[in-house]
């Protein structure tokens, strides 16, 4: 087991999101959770990383309570990536240092390995004519597909990710699904990937969010 | 009454407050110098470090410039009146000691820092901030503050004294031209040399003190104010006003303070 929530309550003001909600990830793992517009899916990730300040219950990580004030960030932040819907990249950086940024701060690489790893993911997700830009050069679609590289360059214990296919060419979509399983296979790591898709034929395990809790749906 | 003493003592507290702040983003600086050392983490601080030169020590020398020329020649045509029996040269560089390099130079120097750059990266934190460029480096596991606090904290001192200066030498240079025209006799090496003999190495280590003490300050408040937007447009021009209005008390308390200091004889 690498993520376990347990009870976990989640109010905006008057607007409770979750009530006593559970999950369990194991490594490998690649959940996927089905939400409609303003179910929280996206606050439940965001609760997985400890950036939500409403959160309240348990959510453990390899032992490390991320709900927790004294919780060491830096570390977990090695540990589990997060991909975002909209923006989540540094606009005053190009597309290129914004990939870096991370490698950068928390690993040891030569410049050189960086660069090879930049270079690896960009070209199996395709976006190696994107590096040099700027993010508001870039569209929704492939700012997000830049976030993903991100966290596949982190090479993370669990990757977050948040409605992926928004807005993007199905097959498009099946090519990206391949890339993350494919990554997930060669460097064992859990997922959790938000979705709007009716019946995702990805995944371990599909989840829908029913009455402010999850419900496994059989596939 | 007791509304009255309400007020002063919350004006005070809030005082307090915005002190201990800074002077804690002082400290996260300073400590956060060691990112220079880390090779890896050098290169974002470099990068951003430049930038921060080219606007603020660079980009500004023209403003810097235009007044400076202006200042020069109205010291000039102010003192050709004060001129009787000295030469210009003489009473320019005595006025230009006091004037210039004491108190204009620094002061508008430290205005136009304000006013151009510093409100500029009060804007930029901001709209980081806004945008939820912090929560994602947080979510990197980056502090924003360590990241854009650091090449700040260094660029803006090197920048204003940087435009110290520059405003001094342009200033000499407009003042000597429009001497000539007044006063043909007067040989540029002379003149030079006149104002080279008043300046001491107290004026000197003042002005530099200036330099550097007041671009930190005005460096980190830009950051703190800007790292206070919340979640409304409306929060980053009332940063940039607040910043503004304190780094300019802030900044003329300091000049002021250290010239009583340094020349009160």
């Amino acid at each position: 087991m690498i993520l376990s929530i347990k009870d976990l309550n989640v109010q905006f003001k008057d607007n409770q999101v979750f009530d006593d909600l559970n999950l369990i990830v194991n490594e490998n793992d690649y959940i996927v959770i089905r939400s409609e517009e303003s179910q929280g899916a996206t606050s439940l990730l965001k609760c997985c990383m400890g950036l939500l300040n409403e959160a309240r219950g348990e959510i453990f990580f390899e032992g490390i309570d991320i709900l927790s004030q004294k919780v060491e960030f830096d570390r977990l932040r090695k540990l589990i990536a997060y991909v975002y819907e909209y923006n989540g990249l540094i606009n005053l950086f190009t597309v290129e240092e914004n990939l870096t940024l991370q490698l950068r701060y928390h690993s040891m690489l030569k410049e050189d390995k960086i660069m090879q790893h930049v270079w690896q993911v960009s070209e199996d997700l395709g976006i190696t004519s994107l590096l040099q830009k700027e993010p508001n050069e870039l569209s929704p679609v492939s700012i997000r597909i830049v976030n993903l590289a991100r966290a596949l360059l982190a090479q993370p214990r669990l990757i977050l990710i948040d409605r992926l296919g928004s807005g993007m060419l199905p097959r498009k979509k099946m090519e990206l699904l391949a890339v993350i399983k494919e990554y997930q296979l060669k460097h064992k790591f859990g997922i959790i990937m938000t979705t709007m898709d009716e019946k995702p034929n990805y995944g371990t395990h599909v989840y829908r969010i029913v009455d402010k809790r999850l419900m496994l749906e059989e596939k | 009454m007791f509304k009255l003493f309400e007020c002063i003592g919350s004006f005070f507290r809030q005082f307090l407050v915005y002190f201990f702040d800074l002077f804690g983003l002082i400290y996260i600086s300073i400590k956060s110098t060691t990112s220079i050392i880390d090779r890896n983490k050098r290169h974002f601080f470099t990068m951003m470090f430049r930038r921060q030169i080219l606007k603020t020590g660079v980009q500004a020398l023209y403003i810097n410039g235009v007044i400076a020329i202006l200042i020069g020649a109205a010291l000039i045509s102010q003192i050709k009146g004060l001129a009787s029996g000295a030469s210009f040269g003489e009473v320019y560089a005595n006025l230009f000691i006091i004037l210039v390099v004491r108190e204009l130079g620094p002061l508008i120097s430290g205005v136009i820092l304000i006013s151009r750059s510093a409100a500029a990266v009060t804007a930029e934190i901001g709209h980081l901030k806004l945008s939820g460029e912090f929560e994602v480096l947080r979510g990197l596991g980056i502090n924003p503050v360590y990241l854009f606090l650091a090449p700040v904290f260094y660029a803006f001192p090197i920048s204003l004294i940087t435009m110290f200066i520059y405003f001094d030498v342009v200033s000499i240079l407009s003042a000597y031209i429009m001497i000539f025209f007044l006063d043909p006799s007067t040989h540029f090496y002379e003149f030079i040399l006149g104002i080279m003999e008043k300046i001491t190495l107290q004026e000197l280590s003042i002005t530099i003190l200036k330099g550097v003490i007041g671009g930190i300050f005005i460096g980190v408040v830009s950051i703190y104010f800007g790292s206070q937007v919340q979640n409304r447009f409306s929060d980053v021009t009332k940063a940039i006003a607040n910043a503004t209005t304190f780094q300019l008390i802030l900044f003329f308390v300091i000049n002021v303070g250290f010239s009583i200091l340094a020349y009160r004889s």
